[in-house]
């Protein structure tokens, strides 16, 4: 199966420092990879790297459905329509909720008919005359998470969605987002500094070493396919193991 | 609404009370009650007035467009560029203390006393508000604004029109409102010379003719003038700005 976005040799440094270094991933269609390192990586300037927000130095992405379709040049979201969800939103406050969820489909002059849907399954279709700043933490993510899907995007892109939710509410739309990509399989990237996070969302696990940010180890994550199946040890004993790799790397570069 | 045009009768009827108090006690030609100014308020209308309101509002109208036209690109390209920020911001902080009234001989000198000249000294007021609301609010703006607009796929038409705009407005109303004041005050002065035309000379004109009560009726249409533009801030700042309640 052709990989439906690879990142071939990617470096970038900023005034001099070392950002990411070699970095080679093969991502599949339709699956969702949780990438994870510690704070200061590097993992969010892989993500604006791989929206096209940030230029690299060097290294390519190469992304589409078939081999011909991936052109050297393909990070600009004319080209791929990409769903990037900053770690604090990037919501417009100025903007009614509904209008910020059609911002993406307003630039692009498209329309979603499953826009509708999406904002009835993320249970925010009460919001939508409503200001941002009116909005709790955790429903201002889900009008980013209905923004980023009414645009249908190739790729999704999160930045840490979940790390400025209290515990309860993070559970709930973490829920609330593999229901929706359960519905819609969008081939997506989830940063994240937490372990728990990362084996409860990835179906891969990507380890990154510390910056720069590099490939350590893709991991299958077993659990993924059984979902609500899964026992607590297992989940234990997986988290445990990720948590052992990543201890390796850091120390290894300490 | 309905609060605020309470209040502002209240305001109204505790001026107009303290105004005919002090007319009783000092009792002198100089300051007439609101009775007799009123009184001839017909017929500072059928003389003509309103063209000298015109005029003024003309130029406060005009002097406001041209700073917004120049100081919000100025403004908005020292928040995009800290090198632009760099060569302007020194110039910037050093002019904008200069008390502008005191530039008025020089305008006069270099663009003679006519119109351009008095629009001029508009500018120079509400123009360095302009550009350093827009440049410190410019420079607020979250990126990760730019970020999503960016990666959705906008232009840069489309981010200025989407997030720099809409963001800077509550900043730019609010600075049209600091400056507005001034403005007024200073077109009062230049309306003195070279000019038949403007609320400035009209009153003037009357104090000079010794017609007291045609100078406080002047006045008085010169700060409902004021008061007017400083209402319509409010109606826009209350259209645009619902996002911040």
């Amino acid at each position: 199966m052709t990989p439906f976005a690879q990142i071939k040799n990617l470096h970038l440094s900023f005034g001099g420092n070392k950002i990411i270094d070699d970095f080679n991933l093969s991502i599949n269609h339709g699956e969702i990879y949780s990438i994870i390192g510690p704070s200061g990586c590097g993992k969010s300037s892989l993500l604006k790297v791989i929206c096209g927000i940030i230029k690299p130095q060097k290294g390519e992405i190469l992304m589409g459905s078939s081999p011909e379709k991936q052109d050297p040049d393909p990070v600009h979201p004319k080209k791929n329509s990409i769903g990037y969800i900053p770690q604090h939103y990037g919501l417009l406050d100025w903007l009614k909720v509904k209008d910020n969820i059609s911002i993406g489909e307003k630039i692009n002059h498209t329309s979603n008919p499953n826009r509708d849907e999406i904002i009835r399954i993320l249970g925010i279709e009460d919001l939508l005359e409503r200001y941002p700043r009116s909005l709790s933490g955790g429903q201002k993510q889900r009008v980013a998470l209905a923004r980023s899907w009414s645009l249908n995007p190739d790729i999704l892109l999160m930045d840490e969605p979940f790390s400025a939710l209290d515990m309860f509410t993070a559970e709930t739309s973490k829920t609330l987002f593999l229901n929706l990509w359960k519905r819609h399989k969008t081939t997506t990237l989830f940063v994240t500094h937490n372990v728990r996070e990362a084996v409860e969302i990835g179906k891969y696990i990507v380890i990154l070493s510390e910056r720069p940010a590099k490939v350590i180890e893709v991991m299958q994550n077993p659990l993924f396919e059984k979902g609500a199946n899964r026992t607590e040890d297992d989940f234990f004993a997986l988290s445990k193991e990720v948590r052992k790799k990543l201890q390796k790397v850091w120390e290894a570069k300490s | 609404m309905k609060k605020r045009v309470i209040s502002f009768l209240y305001g109204l009827v505790i001026f107009h009370l303290l105004w005919f108090i002090a007319a009783l006690i000092i009792d002198r030609k100089a300051l007439p009650s609101p009775v007799e100014v009123y009184g001839i308020f017909k017929n500072v209308f059928i003389q003509g007035i309103s063209s000298h309101l015109i005029s003024s509002t003309l130029r406060i109208f005009g002097g406001l467009i041209i700073s917004l036209l120049i100081g919000l690109p100025i403004g908005l390209w020292m928040a995009c560029s800290p090198k632009v920020n760099r060569l302007l911001g020194p110039l910037l902080y050093l002019t904008y203390p200069i008390p502008k009234l005191a530039l008025l001989p020089v305008v006069f000198l270099l663009m003679g006393i006519g119109e351009p000249a008095k629009i001029t000294m508009i500018v120079s007021i509400i123009i360095f508000q302009i550009i350093i609301s827009a440049r410190d609010a410019g420079v607020n703006i979250p990126h990760e604004n730019y970020h999503v607009l960016s990666s959705l796929g906008a232009n840069n038409r489309q981010k200025l029109r989407l997030i720099t705009l809409p963001a800077i407005i509550p900043d730019l109303l609010t600075a049209i409102r600091i400056s507005i004041g001034t403005a007024i005050s200073v077109l009062f002065f230049t309306e003195t010379y070279g000019t038949t035309k403007g609320m400035g000379f009209y009153i003037v004109d009357a104090w000079m003719r010794i017609s007291y009560v045609e100078m406080y009726a002047g006045i008085l249409v010169l700060s409902f003038l004021g008061f007017l533009l400083f209402f319509l801030i409010d109606i826009l700042e209350e259209q645009c700005c619902k996002w911040k309640l």
